[in-house]
C-alpha cells in the first residue's frame, strides 16, 4: 500500500507520501511526483513522516526525480523521515545526495 | 488444477484414468479416479473442497450411476486426505476406503501430529476407514518392501506396497503399468524431511526397494502425489537424486509445529535482514553509479549498475512481504511462511554475483548476507546453524571491526590505485558509505590479554552490523567493554545509547551474538554477551 498526496503549509505545497515504497508501488510513486513537480516551481518538498519503508528500487525513483529536477537547478528536499527509513538512507550513502530536513517547517525554512 | 477429461489408462486399454494434477504446493495433492468396466477407484481425495467437488461432479456425469468402488490413501498427511475426512460428499465413502493400518488408527485416533494437521492447520474428525492394508503382512516382498493385493468387486487389480519413510503409513500403488508413489519424491526435501513420523533408514530401504522395482518390472510411468506425471526413466533419475539427498541428512530435528514456527519467526528475522542488507547493497550500487555518472564516467557508472539485477531482487522482496504480511494476519500457517522464505532466499542467492559485486561493496557485507541465507536454508533443511569455536582474544577483534571504520584505510586503496585502476579504485572506495563516525566508537578493557572461546568470524560480523545499524540510527557515542565477570567468563558490553533499531532487528543481532557462542544478557542500552573463558594470550 502506498499513497502520495498533495498538501499544503503556509502557503507552500508539498508531496505527503504514507506506506511503502517497493517495487510493486515504485512505479506510481514516481508517476506522482514527477506530475507533482511538474506542477511546481522551485524546490519540491516530499514530507516522508507516513514512510514506513523504501526499497531499492525506491531509492531509484527519488534520484531519477532529482536528477530531471537538478537540470533546472531545482532539488528534491525530504523531510520527516522515520528513523528506519533515514537509517536506510545513511547506509546506502544517499543522504550525501538529498537535502534532508528533519520537519516540514524545517524544509519550508530551507526553501526560503 | 490441470484435468484432461478421460482417456486410456498406459498399458491398458481396458481402463480410463481421469487424472487432476494441481500446481505443487502443500495445499492439496493430486487426485486421480481410474474405472474398468465394473470398478470406479479414486487414489488420494486431496484436501480442497473444489477439488473434492470436481471429483464428485466428474463421476456423477458418468453413465449407469457408477459409484465408487475404493478410495485409496498413498498416505494420511491431510493434504492427501483431508476431503475425506472433512467433505460432506466424500466423508460417506470413509468405509470403502483403503490405507495402511497405522494410518486408518491415526485418522480414527485423530492424531494431529502424523497426519500433519496441526502443521496444516486442518481440522480433525474421527474416520473410520473401511479396510486396513497390511494389519496381517508385514514379511517383505520381492523387492524387500511388504506388498499386498487387492481384488476390487469388479475384478480390478491392485498391489500396495508399503514404503515408509516420508510416513510410516506411506504405500505405492500399483496397477499395470503404472505406480502411484504419493510423496516418495519429496521426501528428502528441505522442509518435508523430519516431518513428524519421517525415518530417514526406512526411507533408504523403500527408495532402494522401489528403484529395483522400478527397475524390474513393466512399470512404464509413476504418477506423483504432487506434479506431472514422471515416465520410469525419469523416476529411477530422480529415486537416486533423492537417494543422495537423503543419505546426507543424518541427524535433522524433527519437523513439529513448534519447530516450525520457530523456523518461521527465525524465517521472519533474517528475510528482513536480508532486505535490509540487499537494500543497503542495492542502494550502494545506485549510489556510486550516479556518483561515476556525475564525475563523467559514463562507462563506468553503466558498468557498476549491471552488477546486480536491482529490480528483480526488489521484485523477490516484495513477493516476500507481500505473503509474510498476509502470514501476521494470520492467513497463512507457519510452514508455508517458512517454505515461501526459502524459496525466496533460493531464488535471491541465484541473482548474486558475488565476483561482480565485490568491485563496489565491502566484502563483509556480502559474506553477511551469505551467511544470513546459509543459516536461514540450514535451520529450514532441520539443521542448526553452527559456530566454529576456537580461543580468541576479544580485545584484539573489537579493535579490528572499529579499526574497518577508519576512512584511511579506505583512502589508502585510492592513493595506492595505478593510473589504469583508478577508476575501479575510486567506485570501491565511494561504495564503502561512512556511517560510523572517527571516534564515535571506544574499546574500554581491564586486560588486553583477556581470551574467550568464540566464533570471531560470527562475532565480527554480529559487531559490525550492531555498530553501522546503530550509527545510522543517530548514536555516536558506543563503547565496547571487555572485562572478565568471573574465573569461567568474559562479558563483551556494547553500549550503543538510547537509540535502539526496531524490536525485530534487535532480535537478529540477539540471534547473531547467540551464534557466535555468547550467551546474551541483556538489550536494552547495551548488548551484553558472556563468553566461557579460554587460555589467557601472553
Amino acid at each position: 500500500m502506498m499513497e502520495i498526496t498533495r498538501a499544503e503549509t503556509g502557503g507552500v505545497s508539498f508531496a505527503d507520501v504514507f506506506g511503502r515504497i517497493d517495487s510493486k508501488t515504485a512505479p506510481e510513486a514516481e508517476k506522482i511526483l514527477r506530475t507533482f513537480a511538474e506542477e511546481q516551481e522551485g524546490n519540491v518538498i516530499v514530507n516522508c513522516s507516513g514512510l514506513e519503508y523504501i526499497s531499492s528500487g525506491g531509492l531509484r525513483i527519488l534520484l531519477v526525480i532529482e536528477k530531471e529536477l537538478k537540470g533546472s537547478g531545482r532539488h528534491v528536499i525530504l523531510c520527516g523521515l522515520r528513523t528506519d527509513v533515514e537509517k536506510i538512507f545513511r547506509l546506502t550513502g544517499f543522504t550525501s545526495i538529498f537535502t534532508i530536513e528533519k520537519t516540514v517547517d524545517d524544509a519550508i525554512a530551507h526553501l526560503r | 488444477m490441470q484435468t484432461q477429461g478421460w482417456s486410456p489408462f498406459a498399458g491398458d486399454e481396458d481402463l480410463s484414468f481421469f487424472p487432476m494434477i494441481r500446481k505443487i504446493d502443500i495445499l492439496s495433492s493430486n487426485s486421480y479416479l481410474i474405472g474398468s468396466e465394473d470398478d470406479l477407484i479414486l487414489i488420494d481425495p486431496g484436501a480442497i473442497t473444489e477439488q473434492a467437488d470436481r471429483i464428485l461432479s466428474v463421476i456423477s456425469d458418468l453413465p449407469h450411476n457408477r459409484q465408487l468402488s475404493g478410495i485409496f490413501l498413498t498416505h494420511t498427511h491431510m493434504d492427501h486426505c483431508h476431503s475425506l475426512v472433512s467433505h460432506p460428499g466424500l466423508s460417506s465413502f470413509a468405509d470403502i476406503a483403503y490405507s495402511h493400518v497405522s494410518g486408518v488408527h491415526a485418522l480414527k485416533t485423530e492424531d494431529y501430529g502424523v497426519t500433519q494437521a496441526t502443521l496444516l492447520g486442518k481440522r480433525l474428525y474421527p474416520t473410520l476407514l473401511g479396510n486396513p492394508l497390511f494389519s496381517e503382512n508385514q514379511e517383505a516382498g520381492r523387492y524387500g518392501l511388504p506388498e499386498e493385493t487387492i481384488t476390487l468387486p469388479g475384478g480390478l487389480l491392485i498391489t500396495a506396497y508399503h514404503t515408509p519413510g516420508h510416513s510410516p503409513e506411506s504405500i505405492c500403488y500399483r496397477i499395470g503399468e503404472s505406480l502411484f508413489i504419493g510423496d516418495t519424491l519429496f521426501a528428502g526435501s528441505p522442509g518435508i524431511a523430519g516431518l513428524v513420523g519421517y525415518s530417514r533408514d526406512d526411507l533408504l530401504h523403500s527408495l532402494n526397494g522401489l528403484r529395483q522395482m522400478i527397475s524390474s518390472e513393466d512399470i512404464t510411468v509413476c504418477y506423483s502425489g504432487h506434479g506431472n506425471p514422471i515416465p520410469a526413466a525419469d523416476a529411477i533419475r530422480s529415486i537416486d537424486l533423492v537417494l543422495r539427498q537423503v543419505e546426507k541428512l543424518s541427524g535433522i530435528e524433527t519437523q513439529t509445529p513448534g519447530r516450525m514456527k520457530e523456523t518461521a519467526l527465525f524465517a521472519e528475522d533474517l528475510m528482513a535482514e536480508i532486505d535490509e542488507n540487499l537494500t543497503i547493497i542495492s542502494g550502494r550500487i545506485t549510489f556510486v553509479s550516479h556518483m561515476l555518472d556525475e564525475l563523467e564516467e559514463g562507462d563506468s557508472a553503466g558498468e557498476i549498475s549491471s552488477v546486480l539485477d536491482g529490480a528483480a531482487v526488489d521484485d523477490l522482496l516484495a513477493r516476500y512481504n507481500s505473503f509474510a504480511e498476509e502470514y501476521r494476519r494470520g492467513a497463512h500457517q507457519p510452514i508455508l511462511l517458512a517454505l515461501n522464505a526459502a524459496n525466496i532466499a533460493g531464488k535471491l542467492e541465484r541473482l548474486i554475483d558475488r565476483g561482480g559485486l565485490g568491485i563496489v561493496i565491502e566484502p563483509w557485507l556480502i559474506d553477511h548476507l551469505d551467511e544470513l541465507i546459509n543459516d536461514y536454508m540450514t535451520l529450514f533443511r532441520g539443521f542448526r546453524p553452527l559456530a566454529t569455536l576456537k580461543d580468541c582474544n576479544p580485545t584484539a577483534l573489537c579493535r579490528k571491526v572499529i579499526d574497518s571504520f577508519d576512512p584511511r584505510q579506505a583512502d589508502q586503496l585510492l592513493e595506492s590505485a595505478s593510473d589504469d585502476d583508478f577508476a575501479a579504485a575510486l567506485a570501491l572506495r565511494m561504495g564503502q558509505v561512512q556511517v560510523v563516525n572517527e571516534g564515535s566508537v571506544t574499546v574500554c578493557t581491564t586486560d588486553e590479554n583477556l581470551s574467550a572461546i568464540m566464533d570471531p568470524i560470527r562475532f565480527e560480523r554480529a559487531a559490525l552490523t550492531l555498530i553501522t545499524r546503530y550509527a545510522a540510527c543517530g548514536a555516536d557515542e558506543m563503547t565496547i567493554t571487555i572485562e572478565k565477570r568471573d574465573e569461567d567468563a568474559v562479558q563483551i558490553t556494547l553500549s550503543t545509547g538510547d537509540t535502539p533499531p526496531d524490536t525485530r532487528q534487535l532480535r537478529y543481532l540477539r540471534q547473531a551474538f547467540a551464534l557466535s557462542g555468547g550467551t546474551v544478557l541483556r538489550t536494552d542500552e547495551a548488548m551484553a554477551v558472556r563468553y566461557p573463558a579460554g587460555r589467557t594470550f601472553i
